[in-house]
């Protein structure tokens, strides 16, 4: 699903973001990615979602070159991976249902179809009883599902999670991360999950792949927190 | 391209919630339409009735040519003929020197003195020479005067084609300062569509991550300006309708005289109403466009 090979990233400051990556992410997996600030995870998602290119190697998600992608083949390309940020980035103006069904009316999709999806996501996300309500209504928690259920609509071959329990309660990440698993398992979503969080990883043992400065330095199939010094 | 017309309804639906839900940044950009299209209105119905204004000096300005005493009888129906067939003539008609000089006498200012030269009249027989435009006039007056037969030629003159030419030039300075205010309100509009843009960075983004074409992207803002400047025409619409018809019953359709007769309301106005939404709409367009094309910068 996901094949990275070779990949390097400098930015325009001289930044050597990733150095020579070479991984391979099968379909229907759950992975973390881990490492300490700077270490490179930001731009492995923006390598992925096609925001940024590769200096060298190539990047192929899903079948598709990412860094060969023309300008305006990106947005078509971005419908195959759901994005869920740590600061949620729901819309404020418009309603739970309306920004679960924005996703789908992005794309051009039919109103009966839309209204299917976004019922079936809100069931998924525990939110049936939110759909009216905007997300300055939500607690975090509930907010953070929304945008996993936005993300998630129009049924992407891979989720990026950037942090998703950055800033919940323990409690409440463990809510999200029953969520991501049921995703992963129902839906056959291959999800990548950037964190933070040592008990996270620890208390639900997935692959973990670490990065430390632009380098893989672990990958672990059986799981858990590393440390660094 | 199916894609684009079955997403229409729901970009005119998001379109308008933004307009409803940024109230404040609307109601600003569609009072600088309203303004400007008051103005333009204005300039409008002032710059046609000017127009009609010109016509009707022109239409009512024709040539007199004089007949000279020696001419009569055939000779005069031939001279007719010779000026009817001149170019940028609609009609020639005769009057004799009897009817000009009942003319005279009719005045209401001392005709009575003219009363005892009718046993022995000393004026001319005249030909009345219609011009199909005004600008033709001064043309006819010296073909005419080059025809054998006639003594003089006159017509109102230079102050005519002195008054024709300001009108024209206060028609061109209205077209002008129409344009200028095209430019303002195009500007107004873009500023505030560009400050609807900076508003919803973060709705952009988000758009832009969940795969939203940059069409898809653009078409709630192009969609908006148009609506704002639909909305911003509906008062100047308003006020012309009513000012309009105010201004003609009061004025008993004529601008003090009767050579300065103003356009009928109907269907007038309501031509220019249509022509207000249509550049209220246009110039959302414009000016949606180009804050759209200006301050959307597509990063991949």
């Amino acid at each position: 699903m996901i094949n990275l090979v070779g990949v390097s990233k400098i930015y325009d400051n001289g930044v050597h973001a990733i150095k020579n990556m070479t991984l391979h992410i099968d379909e229907g997996e759950f992975v973390y990615i881990i490492g300490p600030t700077g270490s490179g995870k930001s731009t492995f998602i923006k390598l992925l979602d096609g925001e940024e290119i590769p200096d060298a190697g190539t990047v192929e998600v899903a079948g598709i070159d990412v860094g060969k992608l023309k300008f305006k083949k990106v947005p078509y390309y971005r419908r195959n991976i759901g994005v869920v940020f740590q600061d949620y980035r729901l819309l404020p103006n418009l309603t739970i249902f309306e920004n679960i069904a924005f996703a789908l009316e992005a794309i051009g999709e039919n109103k009966v179809k839309i209204r299917r999806r976004v019922r079936e996501v809100l069931e998924l996300v525990s939110l049936e009883e939110k759909a009216r309500c905007f997300p300055r209504e939500l607690s975090g928690g509930q907010q953070q599902r929304a945008t996993i259920g936005r993300a998630i609509a129009n049924k992407p071959k891979v989720l990026i999670a950037d942090e998703p329990t950055g800033n919940l309660d323990p409690e409440k990440s463990n809510d999200i991360m029953r969520l991501l698993e049921k995703i992963n398992t129902e839906e056959k979503t291959t999800i990548v999950m950037v964190t933070h969080d040592q008990n996270l990883v620890d208390n639900f043992k997935k692959r973990t792949i670490a990065l430390d400065e632009g380098y893989i330095v672990a990958d672990m199939m059986k799981g858990g927190y590393i440390q660094h010094d | 391209m199916i894609e684009f017309f079955k997403t229409l309804p729901m970009h005119f639906k998001r379109a308008w919630n933004s307009v409803r839900r940024n109230f404040a940044e609307t109601l600003s950009s569609v009072f600088a339409v309203t303004v400007t299209s008051i103005l333009i209105a204005i300039f409008v119905i002032v710059g046609f009735n000017i127009g009609g204004f010109t016509q009707n000096v022109e239409d009512s300005v024709r040539v007199v040519a004089q007949i000279d005493l020696s001419v009569e009888g055939d000779k005069i129906k031939e001279l007719q003929k010779e000026i009817e067939n001149l170019p940028h003539v609609t009609s020639v008609i005769y009057s004799d020197k009897e009817e000009q000089l009942e003319k005279l006498i009719d005045n209401p200012q001392g005709g009575e003195g003219y009363v005892d030269f009718r046993d022995d009249n000393p004026l001319s027989a005249v030909f009345y020479v219609e011009p199909t435009s005004g600008d033709y006039l001064n043309q006819i007056e010296t073909r005419v005067s080059q025809i054998d037969g006639i003594d003089k030629v006159f017509f109102g003159g230079e102050s005519v084609a002195q008054m024709v030419s300001a009108f024209n030039s206060a028609r061109l300075g209205g077209g002008i300062f129409i344009g200028a205010l095209c430019l303002l309100a195009i500007f107004l509009i873009s500023n505030t569509i560009k400050i609807n843009i900076q508003n919803r960075k973060e709705e952009i983004a988000i758009m832009r991550n969940v795969g939203a074409s940059n069409l898809f992207i653009k078409m709630p803002f192009l969609i908006e300006g148009v609506i704002i400047g639909a909305i911003g025409a509906i008062i100047p619409i308003l006020v012309s309708i009513f000012g309009y018809g105010f201004l003609y019953d009061s004025m008993n359709g004529q601008f003090f005289t009767i050579l300065f007769k103003m356009y009928a309301p109907m269907p007038f106005i309501y031509l220019v109403s249509l022509f207000l939404l249509a550049v209220g709409m246009i110039v959302g367009l414009i000016g949606s466009f180009v804050s759209v094309t200006r301050y959307l910068r597509w990063k991949r």
